[in-house]
């Protein structure tokens, strides 16, 4: 499946999943933040990416996408803050956010505010390719 | 520790009546879905405390979104004085004891519109 086929279907779902409209959904728009996706909308949007795309994307896979290989354990503190090794992970992962990664702290919230269209797409495209 | 969740019930009613039996299935054990069919007019509300509550619960033993768990590794029951009670299974029996959680206990309430729960782990009995 070409990626422009799995962005217009994914498009859809979001429409569908969120009742926004088509426009509003860029590649670099934050699924939580832009779309305005709650936790629930997230296990609406995975099941109907399921049943889109003939394959199972689980809420853990998001994190440990987020982490970029990092163990829990390293990324996160005792007080579910990321560590100093988090930090310089979403660095590697995010370069067009390193000014706003020196200047705050981030929460596992604020790391999955991170997770944009173009991610999920990403994870779609690999799981076809395997 | 402690946690706290609220579900929008049209949401969880929407969400049912788009999707099929395998959604509910998703996110509820069979004994959940017979408990919640079984309050009939009332099942959404039920479904919509049960999905907050096992919200409620991730965010107090500390895992939220990370965990490998699957929802109905939680599992909200009422015993006989009609108070949820909560069952685990697979991964989180793990974290429980990772944790040193020796009890967990959970309250649910629902309005007309929306379903809350919260859910405090305890580290040592008492």
């Amino acid at each position: 499946m070409e990626r422009e086929e799995i962005v217009e279907r994914l498009k859809e779902t979001f429409v569908r999943a969120l009742g926004i409209r088509k426009e509003k959904i860029t590649m670099d728009a934050s699924i939580v933040n832009d779309l305005g996706a709650e936790s629930l909308d997230i296990v609406d949007i995975l099941f109907r990416v399921e049943k889109e795309f003939a394959m199972k994307i689980a809420m853990f896979e998001i994190g440990e996408f987020l982490r970029g290989g990092l163990s829990e354990e390293k990324f996160y503190d005792e007080n579910r803050m990321v560590t100093k090794a988090g930090m310089k992970q979403l660095e590697i992962l995010f370069p067009e956010l390193t000014q706003r990664i020196a200047d705050e702290r981030f929460d596992e919230e604020k790391v999955f505010s991170l997770f944009t269209v173009s991610h999920l797409i990403d994870m779609i495209s690999n799981k076809i390719k395997r | 520790m402690l946690g706290i969740d609220i579900v929008p019930i049209i949401k969880i009613k929407s969400l049912i009546k788009e999707h099929s039996e395998e959604f509910l299935k998703k996110l509820y054990t069979e004994r959940e879905i017979l408990y919640c069919q079984s309050r009939k007019k009332n099942s959404i509300k039920h479904f919509a405390g049960r999905f907050a509550a096992k919200e409620a619960v991730l965010k107090a033993i500390g895992i939220g979104k990370r965990g490998r768990v699957e929802w109905t590794d939680i599992e909200i029951l009422n015993n006989g004085y009609g108070e949820p009670v909560v069952y685990f299974y697979g991964e989180v029996l793990n974290i429980l004891q990772r944790k040193n959680i020796k009890k967990l206990s959970v309250s649910i309430s629902h309005s007309d519109n929306y379903a809350v729960a919260c859910a405090t782990a305890f580290i040592k009995d008492i």
